[in-house]
């Protein structure tokens, strides 16, 4: 038996760059939103970050603003599809979620009050827990299927998009939500500042006076669906996750190995299990966080791989470090550049670097090419690579 | 999916558990480089390498999936009392990067040099289910020839304070445990059984936050390479009238 392909039905996207995919569209070729210091929560730290600031629709669902960020992709992701909660209901439809955010209770005055012993609010606590993003979707549209949240750090959303393709490919179910979702506040902000990785100015991936990440926020869902399930709904698929590839480094908690091999396995898996060679990939759409550590060994193992010829860029000088929610997204932005036969620049780049054998590109960079790699790194050494293809 | 070996961490109660103290934890902290690390992943490295001991895990041919409910909520508010304590610019690093849930998978890693899929996974609804769901799914798929999966669960503000914030949901005593399987689809490998996995709704009670029940556990305990051990996905939570959304 071959391998199912496993066709992208919908997709919806929320962060800087565009709130839907419409604007996302539009968003990716347009000039890029500059940074700017927090405005929904209070903070002394003086680093800009990309921030939604405001949504269409009513808040007020469990697990607060990341939630609200999830729903209006979801949403925008099963309408593409054209899946209404009708028919969802008591399938058997997977839900992979990625997250970080959602995952913890950091909400602060709620800890104040649990730390002193005072009676901490119980809607912070029982929002936290139905806010488990991916049980909340099976909740929501009483499906029947796998629920997986992954809190796999800034892989995650990655991973969800990985496994909910695997679940499709293994015949585990014909239809799957999957995706990342990740709100900014206070916690991650200082966090990151604490780990010294954040930058005071705009971020320059793969610059050589790059100096740190801008933090953002946002979602990105897909709809997955297999070949069979797709014709027996009469949906057309433009888009294919064609490789999922996935690996650990096994060297150090926060810092990736310096040779990258564990990226390097990633990406040649992602490669193979779509059965392609390098040379069919148009264009890599890199983690490129703008830090030294990650923008160095991401280079130099993309270099290695796919040779002087490397077309790349990192779409966080767009969006920043939307953690749980980038790989989802920037799985997304490959799908749109492949529709668009067009491969965005690498915002924020001047200033090569003996370090960075190939740059990234420089202008936006016209290709018929059907194929396109994302790749995402994260805390704890994991690494993911997926292999997109436009379906002509 | 066979079960090639096991290990549980846990409370007295817990059938067949090794008894989890302080000087067990100790032991696991210094015998894999701990210091810097929680409590959580002093539980979920401890169960990891006792499942692993004696079988070849390292290298990329052996997946990792984690599964917990509440991670490590321990260190999560440690960094908040941080925030809460000192001026925002002075937080500790090491404590953020702790917090992560993908941190006691990274140390499993290390120790073990563990370089297939690693995966962690939160979820309130009976998420050790789901842990060993996607393992059979990695092996089926040929990412791994071996998945090591681990649920833990530690007790600490926010888990001790669970059934007084929700009572109707959780449980009054919190359960400190973790629980590692060494899974494969190799005959050669089955030394506790066949493990089949139903996702038909189950009743009855749970052990740990993370999920799996007290009778999955007791069959587990008894396992031997002849049987065949079912597990079924616990009955999610409804809500009792109140809304899930």
């Amino acid at each position: 038996m071959g391998v199912i392909p496993v066709g992208v039905s919908g997709f919806g996207a929320v962060s800087a760059v565009g709130v839907g995919v419409e604007a996302t569209r539009a968003g990716l070729f347009a000039p890029p939103p500059r940074p700017a210091l927090p405005r929904r929560f209070g903070t002394v730290l003086e680093l800009p970050v990309f921030e939604i600031a405001s949504l269409p629709g009513t808040p007020g669902i469990a697990g607060g603003f990341t939630m609200e960020l999830l729903r209006l992709a979801l949403d925008e992701a099963l309408r593409e599809a054209g899946l209404t909660e009708e028919e969802l209901a008591g399938k058997r439809v997977g839900v992979c979620i990625g997250t970080t955010v959602a995952c913890q209770l950091n909400n602060i005055p709620f800890y104040a009050d649990l730390r002193a012993g005072r009676a901490a609010p119980r809607e912070a606590f029982r929002s936290y827990v139905k806010g488990d993003p991916a049980e909340w979707v099976r909740r929501r549209y009483r499906l029947e299927g796998p629920a997986l949240t992954v809190s796999n750090a800034c892989t995650s959303g990655a991973d969800a998009v990985g496994i909910a393709s695997l679940w499709i490919r293994e015949g585990v179910c014909d239809l799957a939500i999957a995706g990342g979702a990740d709100e900014l506040n206070q916690v991650p902000l200082d966090g990151f500042h604490a780990l010294g990785v954040c930058s005071a100015e705009p971020c320059r991936p793969f610059d050589a006076d790059r100096s740190g990440l801008n933090l953002g926020e946002g979602a990105g869902v897909v709809i997955l669906e297999s070949p069979g399930s797709a014709k027996r709904r009469g949906i057309g698929r433009k888009f294919i996750v064609g490789g999922f590839g996935k690996s650990a480094d096994a060297y150090h908690i926060t810092q990736p190995h310096p040779e990258g091999i564990g990226l390097e396995r990633a990406v040649r898996q992602a490669l193979e299990s779509a059965g392609l060679t390098p040379a069919r990939i148009a264009f890599v759409n890199a983690h490129g966080t703008g830090t030294p550590a990650n923008d160095r060994v991401e280079a130099q193992t993309l270099a290695r791989v796919f040779g002087p010829e490397l077309k790349y860029m990192s779409t966080k000088s767009m969006t920043g470090h939307t953690l749980g929610a980038a790989g989802a997204l920037e799985f997304i932005f490959c799908c749109l550049m492949l529709e668009a036969r067009r491969a965005v620049k690498n915002h924020g780049y001047r200033t090569p670097s003996e370090e960075i054998p190939v740059p990234p590109l420089t202008e936006d960079f016209a290709t018929d090419g059907a194929w396109a790699l994302s790749t995402s790194l994260a805390f704890g050494g994991s690494n993911t690579a997926l292999a997109v293809g436009r379906i002509p | 999916m066979y079960i090639a070996s096991k290990c549980l961490f846990g409370p007295a109660e817990a059938p067949g558990a090794a008894e989890l103290n302080t000087a067990e934890l100790k032991r696991i902290r210094e015998a894999y480089s701990l210091r810097r690390a929680d409590r959580y992943t002093a539980l979920v490295v401890g169960a990891a390498v006792r499942a692993a001991q004696g079988v070849e895990v390292a290298g990329t041919g052996t997946a990792l999936v984690t599964a917990t409910a509440f991670g490590p909520h321990r260190t999560t508010f440690a960094t908040l009392d941080d925030i809460l304590d000192y001026p925002e610019d002075q937080i500790l690093p090491t404590r953020f990067s702790h917090s992560v849930h993908n941190a006691a998978a990274s140390y499993v890693g290390v120790a073990l040099q563990i370089q297939g899929p690693t995966l962690a996974l939160a979820g309130f609804e009976d998420v050790w289910f789901e842990a060993l769901e996607l393992a059979r799914t990695l092996l089926d798929g040929g990412l791994c020839r071996r998945a090591l999966v681990i649920g833990a669960e530690e007790r600490a503000l926010l888990t001790e304070h669970a059934h007084e914030l929700w009572p109707e949901r959780f449980e009054a005593e919190p359960r400190e445990g973790a629980a590692a399987l060494l899974l494969s689809l190799d005959p050669a490998e089955n030394r506790y059984g066949e493990l089949k996995l139903d996702r038909t709704a189950a009743e009855g009670p749970g052990l740990f936050y993370f999920g799996g029940s007290r009778e999955f556990f007791e069959s587990l305990e008894r396992a031997e390479a002849g049987g065949v051990l079912t597990l079924r996905r616990r009955e999610p939570w409804r809500g009792d009238g109140e809304t899930m959304l």
